[in-house]
């Protein structure tokens, strides 16, 4: 039996030690588990998988599928939306996002053209342009007063330079606004079914609206086991803590 | 219970000012006369046959004496209690009596006759105190159901009366009803100072509005205050709708000294109305579905908040009832056929002011607001139905709205599908697009993921920091090289002064050719400068050389030519260097 044990514990400790080593092994051994109708299975190796250093969108998104298979469809929607966080035009989240809206009717907010566009964008957009605006509008003005060959082109390059910083400093703030309103880390996902937005955060305070599961919402606070949301439709509530879950950064696996 | 009672009479008031204007007659007059001679006790009854919920009133009046009555006399079925005295002096031939009324308040609930028994009366006269009997009443309470006559009703300074539209009617169907307060003479009415009609099976509204008018009653004209309002039962069967209770202030008729117009006051005179019988009718059987309590006559518009839409979206359909009934039963239309996992519906919200309900003859309006959310692809939002049971026709009515054609928008999810579909197909606007069912989530994905370090996600990576180093190179390339020019033309202006200057080095530093003509003969000037203090005793011949030398850069440096600030030719310089080079040195 000890024996047994043992060589069990050595298995485990090698297989773990190879998946580390080979995550796309782990992570097909985690597809046969799938497709031989061992959804639990393949979403336990899932996660396994998620808890490492490294990520894929394809990984995410067969854990959403593993969850809704389970019959967690919010859970499905939390993890497909994370896949998008990764590759955001990944078709079959994409589709799957649509099929779970159509069946759960989960809420989602409907952004306006120039929103999806600062919403698209990478998070260091904004680090990117605004230095390069800076550094392009310094050289440009350096150069205009520094470089008697670019005396006749003073003017010009003045201009140039002004309007460089000006673009800096709407690059900056278009940045804070897809930081504090667009981007992913705001958002969160319903992940239990009879979830309430309430007017308060106590048990029995009003209902604003039910929320389904895979619903969106925007995280404002968070005040304990409650957590003040946006709902789409313009609409404010208190809802559990343990009802929605961020959709970025995935939370470190408890130990 | 023995009564403290008190004297407040206005009429007191008056006698006792006869009597002090009287006080000097008296006064001549011997004072036995003036003692009371007779301490008679009078009982009597303003009238023995009462309406029931009227109230009616007894006197006892007692002279030459005071007495102590109870506050209340028992008597099975009607309720007697205490409301007042008032007392009056006369003197007649010198001789005067004080005579106190004494007032009771009678109501019965019930019809039937009735006996106030006798009771005693303990009357503090001047000649000690001494008790009395009063002499037994019999009261008659009877229904008054609204059928007396006005003849009968004339015989009253004031009277209530309550009249409804019909007395058979269904539940919740709303009825209007007045209540009217009579009161003799014109103009007799000032206000109505309350009104109020009870019965745990009706509802009713309350009472704002007063309309004041006047008619002949009998033979007497009597002022009236109208006061309407409506009704609904709550259960069928026959109920016994009265007395309503009416409160007006009337004008003293006895007030106001003959100047009416100046000194006239009001008081306050509570009257009962008849009673009413009504049937209360239940709804008949066989209500549809869609019967959501409203009775009366209405009609129902509808319009959906937005037409454009996508599944998930949520749409408030506004409904509109108007209409003359009972509006305040009746709730929100519904859909006529149930639309599970198509619609999702929630609870609807009704809006209905109090200026806008119906009072049974004026139509009313009402709104209800119900939100949607369409849960799967559809083309229209589904028929309506609101159902209502007209008492007129004494059938049930069934109103309709919808169904309201939308249009159910392209999210990017259902065009993705459509786009993978056919990727090598160029894109057509005339092309149709399939539409997916989306019966399910697509499979997992299954070839070699790609992978990214957790690490790397959002984090400032090295091409970032490679650029910034390329432009702030640039920049410093930009900013060292005009710093180095300044320091130049700083080094230069300011350590090589003409006096310490060689000739040699002088020559050595002209500037090259293609340079600025300026500095060019600058620095020729300051070579010449320089061979003049070192060859202060130079021959005749250089000196001439140096004069027209001289006078060539003066005129280009001091003469303003148009091509001063141009470059210099190389010929020109050559020429000038090879001048300077030529002159002897020591």
């Amino acid at each position: 039996m000890t024996v047994r044990l043992l060589v069990l514990c050595l298995l485990c400790v090698l297989s773990g030690a190879a998946a580390k080593a080979d995550p796309s092994a782990a992570f097909a051994e985690a597809n046969r588990l799938f497709e031989s109708g061992d959804h639990a299975g393949a979403a336990a190796a899932y996660e396994a998988l998620v808890g490492r250093d490294r990520l894929s969108a394809d990984l995410l998104y067969n854990l959403g599928a593993s969850k809704h298979r389970l019959g967690e469809s919010g859970e499905g929607a939390l993890w497909m939306r994370r896949a998008l966080v990764l590759d955001p035009g990944m078709p079959e989240a994409v589709q799957s996002l649509a099929y779970l809206r159509a069946k759960l009717a989960f809420f989602e907010f409907a952004q306006r053209p120039l929103n999806r566009y600062l919403g698209g964008l990478p998070a260091s957009f904004g680090r990117w342009s605004v230095s390069l605006c800076l550094w392009a509008g310094l050289i440009a003005l350096s150069s205009a007063f520094l470089l008697p060959r670019l005396k006749p082109n003073r003017s010009t390059l003045i201009a140039l330079g002004l309007v460089l910083f000006m673009a800096a400093f709407v690059a900056s703030r278009a940045s804070r606004y897809r930081n504090e309103r667009l981007a992913v880390e705001n958002f969160a996902t319903v992940v239990k079914p009879d979830t309430l937005a309430l007017t308060a955060p106590v048990s029995d305070a009003k209902t604003v609206v039910a929320l389904p599961p895979g619903s969106e919402v925007r995280l404002l606070q968070a005040s304990g086991p409650w957590s003040y949301v946006e709902i789409p439709g313009d609409l404010r509530g208190w809802v559990r803590s343990e009802a929605v879950v961020p959709v970025w950064p995935i939370p470190s696996p408890a130990p | 219970m023995p009564s403290r009672l008190r004297i407040s009479d206005f009429g007191l008031r008056i006698s006792l000012l006869v009597l002090l204007l009287a006080a000097p007659l008296a006064a001549q007059t011997p004072v036995a006369s003036s003692a009371p001679t007779d301490d008679s006790l009078t009982v009597n009854v303003l009238s023995n046959r009462v309406g029931v919920g009227e109230i009616g009133q007894i006197f006892i009046k007692v002279r030459n004496g005071e007495a102590t009555l109870p506050e209340r006399i028992d008597v099975e079925g009607l309720d007697v209690t205490f409301s007042g005295q008032r007392s009056s002096i006369n003197v007649v031939n010198a001789v005067s009596t004080v005579e106190t009324t004494y007032f009771y308040r009678f109501r019965g609930d019930k019809p039937g006759t009735f006996t106030i028994p006798e009771f005693e009366i303990r009357i503090a006269a001047r000649g000690g105190e001494r008790v009395a009997r009063t002499r037994p009443l019999v009261i008659t309470i009877v229904e008054n159901d609204g059928s007396a006559t006005a003849a009968v009703d004339a015989t009253k300074p004031y009277f209530g009366k309550l009249e409804l539209v019909r007395d058979t009617f269904y539940v919740n169907e709303l009825v209007p009803f007045t209540l009217t307060a009579y009161v003799r003479g014109r103009n007799a009415i000032h206000d109505v100072v309350s009104a109020s009609l009870e019965h745990e099976s009706f509802v009713m509204k309350g009472f704002r509005e007063v309309r004041t008018d006047g008619a002949e009653v009998g033979s007497s004209y009597y002022s009236s205050a109208v006061i309407p309002s409506h009704f609904f039962a709550l259960k069928p069967g026959s109920h016994r709708l009265g007395p309503a209770q009416v409160a007006v202030r009337v004008l003293d008729s006895d007030s106001g000294f003959g100047f009416s117009s100046l000194f006239q006051r009001t008081v306050t005179r509570e009257m009962v109305t008849n009673t009413a019988s009504v049937t209360v009718k239940p709804l008949p059987s066989g209500a549809p579905a869609s019967f959501t309590g409203g009775i009366g006559t209405f009609e129902l518009s509808a319009r959906p908040s937005i037409t454009t839409l996508g599944v998930g979206d949520p749409v408030s359909m506004e409904f509109e009832v108007t209409g003359t009934g009972n509006l305040r039963t009746m709730a929100a239309p519904v859909l006529s056929v149930p639309q599970n996992d198509i619609w999702k519906t929630y609870e609807a919200n009704k809006t209905l002011n109090d200026e806008e309900d119906s009072d049974g003859f004026r139509a009313g309006k009402v709104r209800f607001s119900q939100v949607l959310i369409p849960e799967a692809r559809v083309e229209s939002i589904p028929e309506f139905r609101l159902s209502y049971f007209d008492p007129t026709k004494e059938e049930y009515v069934t109103l309709k709205a919808g169904p309201f054609p939308i249009t159910m928008t392209q999210t990017t999810a259902v065009e993705t599908p459509a786009e993978a579909s056919s990727p090598t197909e160029a894109p057509s606007p005339a092309a149709k697009r399939p539409e997916p069912s989306f019966s399910d989530v697509l499979h997992i994905r299954t070839g070699e993921p790609r992978w990214i370090a957790v690490g790397d996600l959002g984090k400032t990576g090295p091409l970032f920091w490679i650029v910034q180093a390329l432009c702030s190179a640039a920049f410093c390339t930009v900013l060292g090289f005009g710093l180095a020019r300044w320091l130049a033309a700083v080094r230069q202006r300011s350590a090589v002064l003409p006096e310490t200057l060689p000739f040699s080095r002088a020559v050595k530093r002209l500037p090259p050719s293609g340079s600025s003509r300026l500095e060019f003969y600058h620095a020729v000037a300051r070579a010449l400068a320089a061979w003049r203090r070192e060859h202060p005793d130079a021959p005749s011949q250089a000196d001439e050389i140096l004069g027209r030398v001289s006078e060539r850069c003066d005129a280009v440096l001091y003469s303003g030519q148009a091509d001063a600030d141009g470059p210099i030719a190389a010929a020109e310089a050559e020429e000038f260097v090879q001048l300077l080079r030529r002159l002897p040195r020591r």
